[in-house]
């Protein structure tokens, strides 16, 4: 006799938290108190990495020097939302991109708008906009606008 | 390890929320439905050892062979094998929420032979022992059985 | 094997219940430098990297996605591995097996737990069955208390022979600088520790531990230029054991571990005993470093791993044979019940062993020489992780 699968609808709850570390702490301060975005600079490979790490992946060398990477950038490359998913942060069609800083020598991930996504383009220059209450995370920018 | 007083360390909250579909097979599933339609346990025995697998399974663990159909019902009666009383709670990943046990947890072999845990009605730890018999008692027809473990309130000790 | 393998650098953070300064890559680094430092190597000199956690601890899934900086993996090849208890055990092996391959003369292995970042308690009820038992699983507290009634029940112990080993494991920790909870206890200190399910206090279980441990292993050919005081990695094995849901009347089950018929730590520690010439533990092996995450465990594994007879565990607690200074030590570190970030706890085991065998260990080095030394790890409740350690191949 075929029984239909038997099927169990169930969950995972958890309250999670995660601690950024001394480095990071600084450096979100500065994003959360003076809207400074910082990276870190890894002085042996001459290479300003954001966000900021502790450790140089390529030397290994410790990193304690943060430097101002300025509100304004480059999209290296970018992409457009437009299907709806419970996990998105926000309403399709939305933007996200890959800002190279102009201080920093990696890309941050974040969100374009201000724009209609049509006009993103690779190589275009934005210019993060901040939210007015910050708490303390990246997302205290709250997207990147054209210039 | 230097914390300096007065330095801020930046900590990010991080709820975690997930939906599952848990798919039971046929065999654990035919346990569970049995308890859902029918209230009572069953398992299955391993046609080699003959131990008896419950909740039910395609493989015996011990013998590596694929089971029959030897279905084997366990009763809903059983002897404690060993009980506890809770005195502390756990935040339970099912719900995100503490949870405390305020029945004791019990160790019952039910007189089918299987094993199982629950819970117990009876709190009085002058009345619970080792070896006492209970019995199973089902949430009445109606109350939203949902075919696992909780469709059992808990186990009552039987009256001699 | 194809090579010999030794272990060439061991290190480890300092062990604490929170850890806000660093993130959980900045915790293994500590634990990488300090390894890399013991071996007097740079990260050049190193193959490849494995790596792991528990990751239910932390809520953050593939923690190796942006480790590599941290641990020093970048562009090299290497694994993540997570087995529950024995990850850092496992993970140790996994660097066993690449350096005696020959596919890699030097691995480092690194383990961690930041347990400040998530809840123990719910990270353990998420291994058990949604579909059975999960709905009034408490965790590893229930199971060891459920293993210290049982014990009792069978072989006369009372609950004053936990608490002499739990003293016996705070004089360890009191000791080492590394260890999470120094406590200076009493046994009354102990019997008045809150009770949270008969016989389970609240100190004769381990405690949620931020940390991180890391070790350089290395090919013989290798290990010899690296270091005068290499710590050879005799053997490795690990055994599964049988689920706890077969049933077979007559046999009780869930005692000694969980499930029935012959344990994982039974066969784990006897596969590793016959594959080396150990007839009796107590004299073939000089120090052992195993997992208890309770002081209920620690008493029934005495008699599992066949240090003593059946039933001779609690006697053993009685007469400090275990103790520093006794006939046949175990943990001199204070063990898991002082110190326990999961994921790296059953890798310190082998850290400490591999100290007492190299004579590094400090205060808690043992005061006669270590030529041998036994380590053990449990996972879920179902598999043992188990190693032995020697001053000469």
């Amino acid at each position: 006799m075929r029984q239909e699968p038997f099927v169990v609808p169930g969950k995972l709850v958890v309250p999670y938290r995660y601690f950024v570390g001394r480095l990071a702490s600084k450096a979100l301060i500065a994003l959360r108190d003076d809207k400074k975005v910082m990276g870190v600079r890894c002085p042996t490979c001459n290479l300003t990495y954001m966000p900021p790490r502790s450790t140089c992946g390529r030397c290994f060398s410790k990193l304690e020097e943060l430097v101002e990477v300025g509100d304004k950038g480059t999209v290296l490359t970018y992409t457009v939302v437009y299907h709806k998913e419970p996990v998105h942060p926000m309403e399709p069609p939305f933007v996200y991109g890959l800002i190279k800083l102009d201080g920093a020598d990696t890309a941050l991930p974040h969100f374009i708008g201000e724009v209609e996504p049509e006009k993103v383009s690779i190589g275009m220059k934005v210019q993060a906009v901040f939210k007015d209450k910050r708490e303390g995370n990246i997302l205290d920018i709250k997207y990147f606008k054209p210039q | 390890m230097t914390e300096k007083a007065g330095e801020e360390f930046l900590v990010m909250p991080i709820p975690l929320e997930l939906p599952f579909q848990w798919a039971a097979g046929s065999y654990h599933g035919r346990t569970l439905r049995e308890i859902k339609d029918n209230n009572r346990f069953v398992g299955i025995r391993c046609p080699q050892c003959k131990s008896i697998l419950f909740p039910a399974a395609m493989v015996c663990p011990l013998c590596h062979v694929k089971v029959g159909e030897d279905w084997v019902e366990l009763g809903e009666k059983g002897t404690v094998e060993d009980f506890a009383i809770v005195e502390m709670s756990v935040l339970d990943p099912s719900t995100g929420k503490e949870r405390v046990e305020s029945q004791p947890q019990a160790v019952i072999r039910l007189d089918g032979g299987a094993v199982m845990e629950h819970r117990l009605e009876e709190k009085d730890p002058q009345k619970l022992r080792v070896g006492m018999r209970v019995e199973a008692v089902f949430k009445p027809e109606g109350e939203g059985g949902k075919g696992d473990l909780t469709d059992i309130l808990y186990f009552r000790t039987i009256e001699k | 094997m194809a090579e010999r393998v030794a272990i060439v650098g061991v290190g480890q953070t300092y062990h604490r219940s929170r850890r806000p300064d660093v993130n959980q890559v900045e915790l293994m680094n500590e634990a990488v430098r300090a390894a890399l430092d013991d071996a007097q190597l740079t990260l050049k000199d190193i193959d490849a990297v494995v790596m792991g956690n528990m990751e239910l601890f932390e809520g953050n899934y593939l923690v190796d996605m942006w480790a590599s900086d941290g641990i020093g993996s970048y562009l090299k090849p290497g694994m993540k591995i997570t087995t529950g208890g024995t990850t850092g055990a496992t993970i140790s092996c996994a660097a066993f097996t690449y350096a005696a391959s020959g596919l890699f003369n030097t691995v480092l292995a690194v383990a961690f737990e930041k347990q400040d970042e998530g809840d123990t308690r719910a990270g353990l009820i998420s291994v058990r069955d949604p579909l059975w038992d999960r709905f009034m699983a408490i965790g590893a507290v229930a199971t060891f208390a459920r293993m210290g009634r049982s014990y009792m029940r069978a072989s006369g112990c009372q609950e004053e022979h936990a608490a002499l080993l739990r003293v016996k494991a705070d004089r360890g920790a009191c000791r080492n600088p590394y260890a999470h909870l120094k406590l200076n206890l009493t046994i009354e200190d102990v019997m008045n520790s809150r009770m949270l399910i008969w016989p389970m206090r609240l100190l004769y279980m381990c405690p949620t531990t931020v940390g991180a441990a890391a070790l350089v292993v290395a090919s013989e050919r290798k290990a010899k230029k690296i270091t005068k005081k290499p710590v050879w990695v005799q053997d490795w094995v690990t055994v599964h054991q049988q689920s706890a849901r077969v049933h077979r009347p007559g046999e009780e089950a869930r005692v000694r571990t969980i499930g029935v018929g012959e344990t994982s730590h039974e066969r784990a520690a006897q596969l590793i005993y016959k594959r080396n010439g150990i007839t009796k533990p107590i004299r073939d092996i000089d120090v052992a470093e195993i997992y208890e995450p309770s002081t209920w465990g620690e008493l029934i594994w005495y008699e599992l791993y066949g240090f003593c007879e059946p039933g001779e565990g609690w006697r053993w607690a009685e007469k400090g044979v275990t103790d520093m200074e006794g006939e046949f030590p175990v943990n001199p570190s204070g063990g898991v019940v002082a110190t326990n970030p999961i994921g790296a706890t059953a890798m310190i085991r082998i850290v400490e062993a591999a100290l007492q065998v190299r004579g590094d260990a400090g205060e808690h080095q043992m005061t006669r020489p270590v030529r041998r030394a036994f380590t053990t790890a449990w996972g879920g409740q179902n598999w043992t992780v188990a190693t032995l350690l020697s001053k000469s191949i």
